[in-house]
């Protein structure tokens, strides 16, 4: 009787691990392959409204990349040249003006909660003044496309050599939160190293090396 | 080494003890299923712990956090350089900090420095070490507990003020200070007190040299040794490619005469004379083994062959014989006399009457105003022996009222730590500008921590005329305040090191460099690191013959001597807690990390030690003595010891 109730126990168990692993296959990683990874970030951040609706050039706000190694995540000035202005999202401002307007008063100034947390950065008030002793000090962004301390990666040679953006990040204009799209193992580098130095990028002829000292120095 | 694991029954397998059997019947017992415990634990564990598989984590969250308002001109990922002044030692080479996003990480030479030229030693190397230390101090302490700015300064202010009312007497310790507005800033904050004193200490220090130039020539200078103009340079000694005074400067000056050229075919002769085998022993023409209480009779032998070679002979008939062949000191007076002005003898004996036979010979030869310049002296290594022990008196005798520390630590680098440190518990202020919990930081009542070099404003004038500035290149990293900002706080003013630093340009560099708008000046000055500023000729007095004396006799025993050196990358004690420093290899006798005695041969041979083995050194009256591993030095006199200083940082 006891080890009819173990080995129910038992097999049981055994059944909920196939189970979980099966589940964990579905998307099976080896390990360090980060292919799926979209954290949280601290400000709820749109890439697919800002470059899909709105069109805006990867290289507007991620300034550095063809000029550093870093591609360079945006200051918060840089998200000010436009943010000044506009404080939340386009229909509640407008619903807002449209409102002052009936009501024939000044429209409030309306600030999102999202955006709330830039100006917290900067240290503004709601009328985008600077609060008197406030610290400015940076937005933990959470990053999300790391390769190892091994690895020597240089947006340069990439941008100059018109890789694509989406190339390596995926649909980012698609993206509500950022997602890492591929897997940025060494063997996928390669292959594309070895596809561009083959048929070309973009039809122009391209010479990506595959020796270790490419990347590894 | 060896671990051995201890075995208390000493059997190599417990064997099976009934006994603990029969008292633990569960453990080793079936089970009800026919499973015993651990049967059970390996089925269970097979089944759950491939779940565990299944959820390989992610790789830990790491924030990538941009500039909130980006400079002008940063570009994130790519370096910007900034000159500075390498505070490593007083020696202030010209320095390149390469700074990427925000943060210092890489130090070069500076090319256009006139002193340097583009040149860095292992200390300026590793300086962001010392700034990324995470046992620096990241605020003020009072009585080893940490304190507030505010608070700290009030008590200090309180107490400063009680002790000039009442006229005690305030010291300030200190190497040598290379900064001409800290060393305004000090004379200016001991001028409110009636007896107040700088106190200047370098662990090997130029002492003697100065001492002896206030013999000969009036005038307590370092004169500044030109490397590059001698033909001939003579060192007893003096290590100056390595640690002497200012290797990196020296090391430019003597390969520019290394190098021969279509137009300058020849090279420099160099010889050395020495105890221990130095670097710069080892790059020599010529060297000799000469232990350090001989350096006396070879330079008086070598100064009555001068004296005779210019006519002039000297009373020769009480020195005793050479430890060297004559003809070999024929051979180097010939040498030297051939290349009169161009010559060059230096020393780093710690003796005043081997100093003045030095400064004599170099008189001699004509070498002042073109291979030592006396008129635009040295101030690289200023220390006062004299200073430092009639303040070690005043210590123990219960005389000063307040001891300010900075730069040094002056119970670890001073001999008889105990009573000094008895001392300094009694004073009823001492202040310690320490940037690590040092051993007199944890004595001194307050700790100020100053800024790390990399992060205050500062300058240096290594050689008069010569004045560079040092720029901070990151915000600071904890709660430190620059030593000129804290000495302007006690003074009751509230400047930033900023201000204070500008304000001396402004007022002592700028007339010297010639009428110009100071913001101009100012600005290209930061991005030069340096200017050169027309100094005021020091006049220095006729040569005293009379202070020149001869070795009378033999001073050697013939006994071991005792040779106290500073390592390449070590130094004194100041860069103990640098890892990079600790594991430089010695470049002669490439050991890493700890202390050793270097032992010669013959020694080693009538000792029967070999490498390695830990032998008791001791003083001739038993007073002191050490334990250290040996180390055969071929090369090493025979009858000299050699030990590093700047080990025992606890």
């Amino acid at each position: 009787m006891q080890q009819r109730v173990i080995t129910i126990i038992l097999a049981t168990g055994l059944c909920y691990s196939l189970f979980t692993l099966a589940a964990g296959m579905a998307s099976w990683r080896l390990p360090d392959n980060e292919q799926g990874y979209s954290p949280v970030q601290p400000i709820d951040y749109s890439h697919r409204l800002h470059a899909c609706e709105l069109q805006i050039d990867c290289q507007f706000c991620h300034t550095a990349a063809n000029k550093s190694r870093h591609a360079g995540i945006p200051s918060s000035d840089v998200c000010m040249k436009c943010h000044k202005f506009v404080t939340a999202a386009f229909d509640v401002m407008q619903e807002e003006l449209n409102k002052a307007d009936i009501e024939k008063r000044q429209p409030k100034q309306i600030v999102s909660t999202e955006l709330r947390k830039l100006y917290d950065s900067l240290g503004l008030d709601d009328e985008l003044n600077p609060t008197a002793g406030a610290e400015v000090k940076s937005i933990p962004w959470v990053r999300v496309h790391k390769l190892p301390d091994y690895v020597y990666f240089d947006h340069r040679a990439h941008v100059a050599a018109g890789v694509t953006c989406q190339t390596c990040h995926g649909p980012v204009e698609s993206m509500e939160r950022v997602r890492q799209s591929e897997t940025l193992s060494m063997g996928w580098c390669v292959n594309c190293h070895r596809d561009a130095s083959e048929n070309g990028i973009d039809g122009r002829p391209a010479s990506a090396g595959t020796s270790c000292a490419v990347c590894h120095y | 080494m060896t671990y051995k694991i201890q075995n208390p029954t000493g059997a190599r397998h417990a064997a099976p003890d009934r006994n603990a059997t029969e008292a633990t019947p569960r453990v080793q017992g079936r089970g009800p299923a026919g499973l015993n415990r651990r049967q059970f634990l390996e089925a269970a564990g097979f089944t759950l712990s491939i779940a565990g598989l299944s959820g390989c984590g992610r790789a830990p969250v790491t924030t990538a956090l941009p500039f909130a308002e980006q400079p002008e001109g940063v570009v994130p990922g790519r370096k910007l350089t900034y000159a500075s002044t390498c505070a490593g030692c007083p020696a202030a080479c010209g320095l390149l900090v390469g700074v990427r996003d925000g943060r210092p990480l890489k130090m070069e030479g500076m090319p256009e420095h006139p002193l340097s030229h583009g040149g860095l030693c292992a200390i300026g190397q590793a300086l962001p070490l010392g700034l990324y230390d995470s046992h620096r101090l990241t605020q003020p302490h009072r009585n080893g507990k940490p304190a507030e700015w505010n608070k700290v300064d009030a008590a200090i202010q309180k107490q400063l003020a009680a002790i000039a009312e009442r006229g005690g007497a305030v010291r300030f310790f200190t190497p040598t200070v290379a900064s001409p507005t800290l060393k305004a800033s000090i004379n200016d904050f001991l001028a409110r007190f009636k007896d107040a004193r700088h106190v200047t200490f370098d662990a090997i220090s130029s002492s003697a040299i100065l001492d002896a130039h206030e013999k000969t020539h009036g005038a307590r200078v370092l004169p500044h040794f030109q490397l590059d103009a001698a033909k001939v340079i003579i060192s007893f000694g003096a290590d100056f490619l390595g640690t002497w005074i200012s290797p990196v400067e020296f090391t430019a000056a003597w390969q520019s005469r290394r190098a021969p050229t279509e137009a300058e075919p020849a090279m420099s002769r160099h010889v050395q004379l020495e105890g221990r085998l130095s670097l710069t022993g080892a790059n020599a023409d010529l060297r000799f083994r000469l232990a350090p209480d001989e350096y006396g009779l070879v330079l008086s032998h070598l100064l009555v062959k001068l004296d005779s070679l210019a006519s002039d002979p000297r009373d020769s008939k009480h020195l005793p014989a050479p430890p060297l062949d004559e003809s070999v000191i024929a051979e180097l007076a010939d040498e030297l006399w051939s290349a009169r002005g161009e010559s060059l003898v230096l020393c780093d004996s710690q003796d005043v009457g081997t100093q003045v036979l030095v400064n004599a010979i170099n008189h001699r030869l004509g070498n002042y105003g073109h291979t030592l310049g006396i008129e635009r002296p040295s101030r690289q290594c200023l220390g006062n022996d004299a200073d430092v022990i009639a303040l070690i008196d005043e210590l123990k005798a219960g005389k000063v009222a307040a001891l300010l520390v900075a730069g040094s630590d002056l119970t670890h680098n001073l001999p008889d730590r105990e009573a000094i440190a008895e001392a300094v518990g009694k004073l009823p202020l001492s202040v310690s500008f320490a940037e690590r919990m040092d051993d007199f930081a944890s004595l001194a009542q307050f700790v100020c921590p100053d800024h790390h070099p990399l992060e205050s404003w500062s300058d240096a004038e290594p050689i008069a005329g010569l004045v560079s500035l040092s720029q901070p290149t990151l915000q600071p990293l904890g709660q430190t305040r620059s030593i000129l900002e804290t000495l302007a706080r006690f003074s009751g003013r509230n400047e930033s090191a900023y201000d204070i630093v500008r304000a001396t340009w402004e007022k002592e560099i700028l007339p010297r460099v010639g009428y110009q708008p100071f913001q101009a000046f100012w600005d290209q000055a930061v991005r030069d690191g340096f200017v050169e500023a027309s100094i005021e000729p020091l006049t220095v007095g006729e040569f005293q013959p009379d202070a020149v004396q001869l070795v009378a006799e033999q001073e050697s025993t013939g006994d071991l001597t005792l040779s106290l050196y500073q390592k390449v990358g070590l130094t004194d004690s100041r860069h103990a807690h640098n890892p990079w420093l600790q594991e430089l290899p010695d470049p002669t006798t490439k050991v890493t990390w700890d202390n050793y005695v270097c032992v010669p041969e013959a020694v080693a041979l009538k000792h029967g030690i070999s490498d390695g083995d830990v032998v008791r050194i001791e003083s001739g009256d038993g007073q002191t003595r050490i334990e250290l591993p040996a180390l055969i030095q071929r090369g090493q006199d025979d009858r000299v010891l050699a030990i590093a200083l700047g080990y025992g940082v606890k």
